[in-house]
């Protein structure tokens, strides 16, 4: 279990949601409580948001185009999360300190099933620009996914052994709601804490504020925690 | 300065809505992986993949596959302990599938 702790910032967006859309923020920071750095890269990024491109802005006769054009960006951004996921995988030591201690024939085995994410990805992103339709949303993330976890266990590793145990800042994107909302937290993994410094509406195009002001907050919490690390109990 | 995230929750939701928190985050953290079925009864890839006649590189491709075997699913199953049922469900209507 982490412990959360929330900035003045998002105590106060927090207190002025409408019940249905407090309880689903509730539910995910009940999860986050639980789970910490072990949610998957789309539920939990490293990458903050400052450009989303799209916004909510609908005009007359857009709003169509624009909920296509939110479906293809998400369906990118949860390839894009779960290739840089790949690339954290594979490139981390205990993935490749198991690949050269694997034998001739597993060895030529796992280096079959990267060939095969890195195609997987290649597809994905080939579909995303020729189709980009809301009917497969989640499917090219989620083959990649699939692929990623076959060469995990074909190197005899678990995801949970490459949990990114990094401390920093986290976005979460909550797309049950309309307007879909985030919550960037920071999480400092050795100590178990976390702290939510912002929730918002992802209805604007630029969000560059957001992510300095987060960056700033979570400055400041790390000062102070490092601090009283330092001092002791 | 901050404030702890369980007083603010439990000062802005009903106590209605804190029940239907806790039970989605139930049935989250429920939703479970063959691998998080298995963690939750606190056995080990070992413990499990000797019961099943699995090699542990066998039993770990099982648990990070989406697709399963009906009979790999049924070893895997009975291995922990418990008994596979398929069902199939219709509107209102549940069908177990005997011959699955």
């Amino acid at each position: 279990m982490y412990d959360i702790t929330v900035t003045p910032e998002f105590e106060k967006w927090f207190e002025a949601l409408e019940p249905n859309a407090a309880e689903q923020v509730a539910t995910a920071l009940e999860v986050l409580e639980s789970a910490g750095p072990a949610l998957d890269p789309v539920k939990a990024s490293r990458y903050l948001l400052w450009y989303d491109g799209v916004g909510e802005q609908a005009g007359n006769g857009w709003t169509e185009r624009l909920i296509k054009l939110h479906h293809t960006a998400e369906m990118a951004r949860q390839l894009t999360l779960w290739q840089k996921e790949v690339v954290r995988c594979l490139e981390s030591p205990a993935f490749t300190s198991r690949l050269t201690r694997l034998d001739r024939g597993a060895a030529h085995r796992a280096l079959i099933a990267i060939e095969r994410v890195k195609k997987r990805i290649h597809a994905g992103k080939v579909h995303i620009n020729l189709v980009g339709d809301a009917g497969s949303l989640p499917t090219d993330a989620v083959s990649v996914k699939r692929a990623l976890f076959e060469v995990l266990a074909l190197a005899g590793l678990d995801p949970d052994d490459l949990v990114d145990s990094s401390s920093g800042l986290r976005e979460m994107t909550l797309e049950e709601l309309n307007p879909r909302v985030r919550l960037i937290y920071g999480i400092e993994v050795p100590t178990r804490r976390i702290l939510v410094i912002l929730g918002e509406p992802l209805s604007r195009a630029f969000y560059g504020d957001s992510v300095r002001l987060a960056e700033r907050k979570w400055r400041e919490y790390t000062s102070v925690t490092i601090a009283d690390q330092r001092q002791g109990p | 300065m901050t404030r702890n995230w369980r007083s603010l929750k439990d000062s802005k939701l009903s106590p209605d809505a804190l029940a239907r928190v806790r039970a989605r985050v139930r049935a989250e953290l429920e939703e479970l992986t063959l691998k998080g079925l298995r963690q939750g009864l606190s056995l080990t890839q070992v413990e499990v993949s000797r019961t099943a006649s699995m090699t542990q590189s066998e039993l770990s491709r099982v648990e990070s596959r989406n697709d399963h075997l009906t009979s790999t699913l049924r070893r895997y199953i009975e291995a922990l302990g418990g008994e596979l049922e398929v069902t199939a469900v219709f509107g209102g209507r549940r069908v177990k599938i005997t011959d699955a």
